[in-house]
């Protein structure tokens, strides 16, 4: 397929819905949280995993990223908090501003930024701490607490992320005791509990079981109430649930970007229509 | 069918030659530990551990060689484990990818099979000619250096285990590198890491050649670092090629109170590391 079509309209002004949906968009669209600029990344092969992005993440909303793999979803994700920067070689072109701030730029403190852009990963990565020692690391990092006010912190985190009734009892266990999902949820827990505002998720459910990956997307609609959350998922239904803009990707390019309701009912790119209804990817 | 008959046969004759092979090396084993056991026993007594090395002919134990080593291996593994440790974190974290690193990862593999003996003539060169007299200081370096490469290549292995995931979630927090390094990925690899201190102390235990150019020996209880030292490898070799009966006997204890050690050390070594992998 060629690109024969230029790159798609990237300012959401959301299209009028035209097909009842499950989802209930606000009437008021939040404003825009991230903006990424003509964003380009190379590998240190010089491979071009991104080819120009442009887009918008709202407020408080949840945006969904699809796409066969390989399509730059994730890298895209690990530039917003420059998680990237960790392997040398890598070159990024282009603007990511947060808040209308560029955190691309060179004098951007990686840590500061990171602790305002929290990211949920593929496998669940609890610390080898215990359960409460997990949730408080992120938080002592740029606080102090004493300890009454840190237990409120870790107990609000954990119900947050629907895991306190679960660890209420075992807070001084070890987190890798606990089962996969519980584990998910304790990795999002310690996100959260710094604050962020905005929230990446990297295929946080692929790795879980259904029920598990119930919980999760619950926990992700209640805590699109919060934050600016971005989520890269393969399961096309996963991000028709749960997300209120979509952006599909393909080798690198954004093909198509827009209401979640418009993107799987009227998309307007015949790639996009070929990918979510299952004819590749 | 024939073929598989073939396959047969070839697979009972090379299972043989493997048994046969594993065979001969056990019996051999087995011929070591049992001599030492049976030899070994008869020498032990509470006075091995009250009395210093006696001269032919009279009645002592191996006090001050018992101390000598465990001075010595002390100060060596309280000195070589904290440069090992960091040493391997900057090569296996810092160092990626960089020539100098490369190299440095290299010649430290090159060390850790070094044969002790150069060790030994090194530090009788670069302390004991200077100094003008053997040491248990000098003792303890020699120890160390060979203490020194076994952690430093066991921290890197067990950091290059730990997942970059947990690297990737510590930072994705806001953890400064050093911070997510000591809080989380040291945590991670800690028993590894501890089992590599212990093998290094189970190593230097045993360790002769390095002590003769060094430490020497000394007949009489010392505490003084600057002085000689007896020490339990030296003594044992020393007493064993005498032609006196008491002093064989005396070696033989000592020989098994080595070899036990070391068996402890390897025990424990390998309760931490499964206890480790349990978590």
């Amino acid at each position: 397929m060629t690109m024969d079509m230029p790159t798609i309209p990237t300012h959401a002004a959301p299209v009028p819905n035209p097909v009842a949906s499950t989802f209930v968009p606000n009437s008021e669209p939040h404003p825009v949280k991230v903006e990424v600029k003509d964003l380009r990344f190379f590998y240190a092969n010089g491979f071009e995993a991104l080819k120009g992005i442009n887009l918008e993440l709202r407020d408080k909303t949840v945006t969904a990223f699809i796409g066969p793999s390989g399509c730059g979803k994730s890298t895209l994700l690990r530039i917003l908090n420059r998680i990237y920067d960790l392997y040398p070689g890598q070159k990024v072109t282009g603007e990511v501003l947060l808040d209308g701030r560029n955190i691309l730029s060179r004098s951007e403190d990686l840590n500061l930024l990171r602790s305002k852009v929290g990211m949920v990963f593929q496998k669940p990565t609890p610390f080898p701490m215990s359960i409460y020692d997990n949730i408080a690391f992120g938080i002592r990092l740029y606080e102090k607490l004493g300890k009454s006010e840190m237990d409120g912190r870790v107990e609000a985190a954990l119900r947050k992320a629907a895991l306190w009734t679960e660890v209420k009892d075992k807070l001084h266990q070890s987190g890798l005791g606990l089962s996969g999902g519980q584990q998910q949820r304790l990795c999002i827990a310690r996100a959260v509990a710094v604050r962020p505002e905005v929230l990446l998720l990297d295929e946080p459910a692929s790795a879980l079981d259904p029920i598990s990956t119930a919980k999760i997307e619950e926990l992700i609609e209640e805590l699109s109430a919060e934050f600016c959350i971005a989520i890269v998922t393969h399961n096309m239904q996963q991000a028709a649930r749960a997300s209120e803009y979509t952006a599909f990707m393909y080798l690198g390019e954004l093909v198509e970007f827009g209401r979640t309701e418009t993107i799987f009912t009227a998309p307007t790119q015949k790639r996009t229509h070929d990918y979510i209804t299952g004819r590749f990817g | 069918m024939s073929s598989y008959a073939a396959r047969r046969t070839r697979n009972s004759v090379a299972m043989l030659l493997a048994i046969v092979a594993a065979v001969i090396g056990l019996v051999f084993l087995f011929l070591i530990l049992a001599t030492l056991l049976v030899k070994g026993f008869t020498a032990i007594s509470p006075q091995m551990f009250l009395e210093n090395t006696p001269p032919p002919g009279e009645d002592g134990g191996l006090l001050n060689a018992i101390v000598g080593s465990l001075a010595m291996t002390v100060i060596a593994i309280v000195v070589a484990t904290p440069v090992g440790i960091l040493a391997g974190t900057f090569l296996s974290e810092y160092s990626r990818g960089h020539w100098l690193g490369e190299a440095a990862k290299f010649v430290n593999d090159i060390l850790l099979s070094a044969p002790s003996i150069i060790i030994g003539l090194f530090v009788y060169t670069v302390v004991v000619v200077p100094v003008g007299h053997f040491s248990a200081w000098a003792g303890a370096a020699s120890l160390g250096l060979i203490a020194l490469p076994v952690i430093n290549r066991t921290t890197q292995d067990m950091l290059g285990l730990v997942p970059n995931a947990l690297r990737e979630a510590a930072a994705a927090l806001g953890a400064p590198r050093w911070k997510s390094m000591v809080s989380v990925i040291y945590r991670a690899a800690m028993s590894g890491i501890l089992t590599g201190v212990l093998l290094a102390i189970a190593r230097v235990t045993g360790e002769t050649a390095p002590l003769l150019f060094t430490a020497l020996n000394n007949q009489f209880f010392s505490t003084d670092l600057g002085a000689p030292m007896a020490n339990l490898p030296v003594v044992i070799f020393q007493f064993a090629t005498s032609p006196y009966d008491d002093w064989q006997k005396l070696a033989w204890g000592g020989a098994l109170l080595i070899t036990v050690a070391i068996l402890a050390l390897n025990i424990v070594a390998r309760w931490v590391a499964g206890r480790g992998n349990q978590r």
